[in-house]
């Protein structure tokens, strides 16, 4: 595939890839920051050294991702440095900071799955055997992500006064914000790139959470203005004081 | 009484003798049962400030993750703390054996009592300073480790820290690495460069602490715990750095004595950092002086250690 | 600012903490060898955090023992039932 420059001259079906797989590295990128933010927090020594290592897990699919994204004009100066916080297109779910232990771990898990579920749907695809291997490494990595936190909310059910429950309850409405509106065209389905379709994606991730959580009758996101584009409802981009947290910073420095 | 307290003494005296003389013949301890108590306490010491150097740059590398400048800056200074955190784990693991409670020492102990060194108690302002961090104090730490890995007669103790040197190596590397590349960015960067590393060499330099005129923990070399005397480990640090900072351009207050054959530093040990301008204060002073600035601690020691033991959520975090 | 509690019940696995032993080998002519142990209240969070903390060579094999099904034989009544590598 030809590298571009412009995203004019990108096909409408590469248009909504491009789109799609920004929207994926970014909900690693965010992620990574999560885990940045709460590593102080952790619970044990082992946690200081799992959290460190989802967190460059996570940093290194998103670079990954972005490099993919080369071929269709992205930079890295565009993803690190010139973007701001309204730039950012990572799912609603991280938007909002962790309010406990707990809740992070709810979080996590939902969040590990729903981007692990979407690039299962790379793994086969014809039309780009870069990124089905790219997707298949990427899967087989985060395997142990969640092991992590399905082993933490088994400890955490230990506890029958445990809010875990309850919070995974709040952030699965997030979390299917990301899947918000199906009735628009998926063209990236169409186009070959993945094998399954969005709506079927969601099914799949909540059978995923199901094996964890109960998953409520019915559970659905509102679609009130989802941009496929930006896999979200209402205005794009993310708090701005989260951007100012995870944000690059003394770019003089970076090493080349 | 009198007698039989002198007799104890004696036999006890005696098995510590049996045990040096057993260990410079080249035996190798597995177990706490083959211990005397001094040798157990000797150990453990030693054991219980490595774990404690480990856990402190939790605090340390966190700002350094926070203002990296790339993606994969971030993800190098995550790999070294992922690293250092596994060390810890090691370290507080082995220490379990020995009766300590790893949760207690981590979460619960106060601050005050983590026995970390000064080079680690001072925040890192920008990634210059993770640069210099792993070059001078990571070189500091592998030095010593390494020496432990060489030397120590217990040996679950030796072999743990196989992992642990084998990853310290490459954070050493890693300063390398930076620091050749700030060096190379013109004269402005390279002040800047200078600038940090008066703060940091000293700081170096005495992370092996007191000279072996003064030093006091000669056990741990009667009992093989380590293999070489502070001053012996200063040198090899002297002999890996000072010739490195010659070829890239930076200058350190040490240099190769052609006539004893052996790096010295041009100012006398000890000496006081001014804490309010955290400039060195060249002018030796005595050793008592430079234990109370030790014990006192950097800035970073408290705050950074307190923030590992508490816990922060919602608003408090973004 | 809350000082972290940890439920030692719920979170370490019991009053005592629960340890995992390691055995690893990076290729097929190596032996599996003990290369370490992890503390978890459950098999899905030791081999988490087994996999994260010895991460130190790509392993070819890896698997978990949890040290309360080790049974010593020359290391009996000793306080530390494996000992390192
Ligand atoms: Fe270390
Ligand atoms: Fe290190």
């Amino acid at each position: 595939m030809a590298v571009v420059n412009s995203i004019e001259d990108l096909s409408e079906a590469d248009k909504v890839l491009r789109d799609e797989l920004y929207c994926i590295a970014d909900a690693k990128l965010v992620l990574a920051g999560w885990y940045m933010m709460v590593l102080q927090n952790g619970r044990s020594i082992a946690d200081f050294t799992s959290i460190c290592a989802m967190m460059q897990g996570q940093y290194g699919h998103a670079r990954a991702l972005y490099q993919h994204l080369g071929r269709f004009g992205v930079t890295l100066d565009e993803v690190e440095w010139t973007r701001g916080a309204k730039d950012i297109r990572s799912p609603k779910l991280l938007d909002r900071p962790p309010q406990s232990w707990s809740d992070f771990v709810a979080t996590i898990f939902m969040a590990e799955q729903a981007i692990s579920t979407q690039l299962s749907a790379y793994r086969t695809s014809l039309a780009d055997r870069t990124l089905a291997r790219l997707a298949d490494k990427i899967l087989k990595e985060s395997r142990f992500h969640l092991s992590y936190s399905v082993g933490w909310i088994k400890a955490l059910r230990n506890d029958p006064s445990s809010a875990v429950d309850e919070d995974a309850r709040r952030r699965l409405v997030e979390a299917l914000d990301w899947w918000g509106e199906l009735d628009q065209p998926d063209v990236v389905f169409a186009s070959g790139y993945r094998d399954a379709s969005d709506s079927d994606l969601r099914e799949r991730f909540l059978k995923a959470v199901g094996e964890t959580f109960d998953v409520p009758d019915g559970i659905a996101g509102h679609a009130r203005s989802w941009q496929r584009s930006i896999r979200r409802n209402g205005a794009p981009g993310i708090p701005e004081n989260l951007f100012e947290k995870i944000r690059f910073k003394n770019r003089e420095l970076a090493m080349p | 009484m009198a007698q039989a307290a002198l007799a104890r003494e004696t036999t006890e005296e005696a098995t510590e003798v049996a045990l040096q003389t057993r260990i410079k013949a080249g035996a190798t301890l597995e177990d706490i049962s083959e211990m005397t108590p001094r040798y157990r306490d000797v150990l453990v010491a030693t054991m219980a400030i490595a774990a404690d150097l480990e856990i402190m740059t939790l605090p340390l590398d966190y700002d350094a993750i926070a203002f990296a400048p790339s993606i994969n800056d971030r993800i190098a200074v995550a790999s070294a703390l992922q690293d250092e955190m596994g060390h810890a784990q090691v370290m507080f693991r082995m220490l379990e054996d020995f009766g300590f409670d790893s949760y207690h020492q981590v979460f619960e102990r106060d601050p005050k009592n983590f026995k970390t060194f000064f080079l680690l108690e001072f925040g890192n302002l920008s990634p210059i300073d993770v640069g210099l961090g792993h070059l001078v104090g990571d070189q500091a730490g592998y030095i010593t480790t390494r020496d432990l890995e060489e030397n120590c007669s217990f040996g679950p103790y030796s072999r743990s820290l196989r992992k642990v040197n084998f990853e310290e190596n490459f954070h050493v590397k890693r300063g390398e690495y930076m620091i050749r590349h700030y060096m190379q960015q013109g004269p402005e960067m390279r002040k800047r460069v200078q600038d940090r590393m008066d703060f940091w060499f000293p700081l170096g330099a005495e992370w092996f602490g007191a000279t072996d005129d003064v030093k006091s923990r000669t056990d741990q070399l009667h009992y093989k715990i380590r293999g070489s005397s502070n001053d012996q480990l200063r040198q090899i640090w002297l002999q890996r750095l000072v010739p490195f900072c010659e070829q890239v351009g930076l200058k350190v207050p040490a240099h190769f004595d052609s006539e004893r054959g052996i790096y010295v530093l041009d100012y006398q040990m000890p000496i006081l950092l001014n804490l309010e301008t955290l400039k060195w204060d060249f002018r030796t002073v005595t050793w008592p002086e430079k234990l109370a600035q030790w014990k006192k601690g950097g800035p970073l020691k408290l705050p950074g250690l307190t923030r590992m033991q508490v816990e922060l959520w919602g608003q408090d975090l973004w | 600012m809350m000082k972290k509690v940890i439920d030692r019940q719920l979170e370490l696995g019991g009053d005592k903490p629960e340890f995992y032993e390691v055995f690893a080998r990076r290729d097929s002519a190596e032996p599996l060898t003990h290369i370490g142990s992890v503390e978890a209240p459950n098999a899905e969070l030791a081999e988490a955090r087994a996999w994260f903390v010895y991460d130190q060579h790509i392993w070819r094999e890896m698997c978990i023992v949890p040290l309360s099904a080790i049974v010593t034989i020359t290391e009996r009544g000793s306080k530390s039932k494996v000992k390192v590598v």
